[in-house]
């Protein structure tokens, strides 16, 4: 699914991000990211969603080589991957609905459709009752699953999420995270990055850690992690 | 369609939402269009008496109104520098004016009937004898004036020339006034909505789809600019037409003759410098991604 070959990215002349990473991802498997702060997870995830490009190294999705991707058709590359972000990214003067139908109307979803389809992935994330608040009227937690059923609504292959659960308490965290597998076990290929140690514990999925833009672990079994290179 | 709605919706927004920059905006595209405006309508009336004089061309021979235009015709055949003489009757004359000013005038004299003489249009042979053969001309029972009009039509056609070259640039330089603050105005709006872009690309906006609000913005603000200016100019023109009609009757044409054009022109070229102005402000801002389009935390 998701193929990471001898990938470096260096930002500028000398700040190099990530160093000759090798990593595979398979379809529908759910893989946490962890590692200390700028050991490079998020310029990772940046990379699969070509928001950077790299500096070598090739990275494929799907098959597809995403170097060959052309500017004219990167919008449609991103819409097979669903961005969950750690500050949610809600737009502050729409509505839940209005944020999740925003998704659809970008990827010219016909009305009735969207009409059908909001409701039903609001209630997935159990916000059908708060379909017309603003984001500014929603805890953390809320917001967070409003920014998880954006991601979701055009059925995308892939969900990456940068630190999901860095902005809320610990127990809307494992909420967040549960509707994640929720959505795994449905095929769909998660990735999340996390800090949260206890998160990483609880749920039996591969744990892959970076340290200075390097893989340093890859496992099922978190214990075997260096851990204390994340405690920050 | 719904997404149609919406850029609708943001486009109308946004204009609001900048009020001072979408007023100065439309201000000066208004402008923009006044002074086209204005020296189009110049340069139309010049043609206009240029078209005059150029009916009445080479030499007219105005005829008393009670002369007989078989004799007096007769007359002026017999003067050999004379190669050829035409009737041109006080109907045609009337006809061509009407035809200029776009509408029926007979209505206007009805009660004192054609003002207009009977006469006849002259060409010499030789131009070198031209001031003794109007002499003899002149000597003909039944001519009322001769008309020579050769050095007001050279005055109006410089005349015509210049405001073309004034009007030319001080055009180009409004246009370009126009673009610099409607795209000044867009690059607000792109800057205040920057994140919402940002979020839009993230989840596989493409860049027409991100575009349209803003080109939804400048169009409005070209169409308002353009509906200000027509209704302006005709409100002032019509005052002006007035004013000069009643003092030398039929040497103004009237807005409606152009009235149809203009605002057709008025709306494209709104349209055009607010479409421009909102894609030139857009368009770099579209190339940039990741860091370098907007910093997050
Ligand atoms: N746009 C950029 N320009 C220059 N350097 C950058 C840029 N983005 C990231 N970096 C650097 O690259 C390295 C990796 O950053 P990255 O954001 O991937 O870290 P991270 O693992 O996500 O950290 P955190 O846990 O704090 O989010 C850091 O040293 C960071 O300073
Ligand atoms: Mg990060």
């Amino acid at each position: 699914m998701i193929e990471i070959n001898k990938v470096c990215k260096i930002y500028g002349k000398d700040i190099v991000a990530l160093d000759k990473i090798n990593l595979c991802i398979k379809e529908g498997e759910f893989v946490f990211i962890v590692g200390a702060s700028g050991s490079g997870k998020s310029t990772l995830l940046k990379l699969v969603l070509k928001e950077e490009e790299i500096s070598s190294g090739s990275i494929f999705v799907s098959g597809r080589n995403l170097s060959g991707i052309k500017k004219r058709d990167l919008p449609y590359y991103r819409r097979t991957i669903g961005v969950v972000f750690q500050d949610f990214r809600l737009i502050e003067k729409m509505t839940v609905f209005e944020n999740v139908a925003f998704a659809m109307r970008v990827v010219g979803a016909a009305e009735r459709n969207i009409k059908r389809r909001v409701p039903y992935v609001l209630s997935l994330v159990s916000l059908e009752d708060k379909a017309k608040r603003f984001p500014c009227e929603l805890s953390g937690g809320e917001k967070q699953r409003v920014g998880l059923a954006r991601a979701i609504v055009n059925n995308p292959k892939v969900i990456i999420a940068d630190e999901p659960t860095g902005n809320i308490d610990v127990s809307m965290s494992y909420e967040i995270v549960d509707l994640l597998s929720e959505i795994n076990r449905r095929r769909t290929t998660v990735i999340v990055v996390t800090h949260d140690l206890t998160i990483v514990e609880r749920f039996p999925f591969r744990v892959i850690e970076l340290s200075h833009g390097k893989i340093r672990g890859d496992s099922k079994d978190v214990t075997t992690l260096a851990s204390e290179s994340f405690v920050s | 369609m719904g997404s149609f709605v919406y850029s609708l919706k943001e486009g109308v927004k946004s204009l609001r939402v900048n009020g001072f920059m979408s007023f100065a905006s439309v201000l000066v595209i208004t402008c923009c269009l006044l002074l086209t405006g204005v020296s189009f309508l110049i340069s139309e009336n010049i043609k206009f008496a240029l078209k005059i004089i150029e009916i009445q061309n080479s030499i007219t021979i105005y005829l008393k109104f009670n002369a007989v235009p078989k004799d007096v015709q007769d007359k002026i055949n017999l003067i050999s520098n004379i190669s050829s003489c035409n009737f041109y009757s006080k109907e045609e004359a009337i006809k061509e004016y009407e035809e200029i000013l776009g509408k029926k005038i007979t209505t206007f004299f009805e009660d004192e009937g054609n003002p207009l003489p009977d006469a006849f249009h002259v060409s010499m042979a030789n131009i070198s004898d031209y001031d003794s053969t109007i002499l003899e001309l002149k000597k003909i029972d039944g001519v009322d004036m001769i008309s020579d009009r050769s050095e007001t039509a050279k005055k109006l056609s410089d005349i015509k020339k210049l405001t073309a070259i004034i009007s030319l640039w001080v055009i180009f330089s409004f246009a370009a006034i126009s673009l610099i603050i409607v795209s000044n105005t867009i690059r607000i709006t792109v800057h205040n909505r920057r994140f919402e872009i940002n979020i839009m690309k993230s989840i596989g906006a493409t860049n027409g789809f991100i575009r349209f609000p803003f080109i939804v913005e400048g169009m409005i603000i070209g169409l308002i600019s353009a509906s200000i200016s027509i209704f302006t100019l005709k409100f002032v023109y019509d005052k002006i037409f007035e004013i000069i009609n009643n003092i030398i009757p039929l040497s103004i044409i009237p807005f409606e003759r152009f009235s149809n054009d203009m605002a057709i022109v008025f709306a494209v070229s709104g349209l055009i410098l607010g479409i421009i102005g909102s894609i030139f402000s857009i368009g770099g801002y579209l190339k940039k991604e990741g860091a370098g389009a907007v910093i997050w935390q």
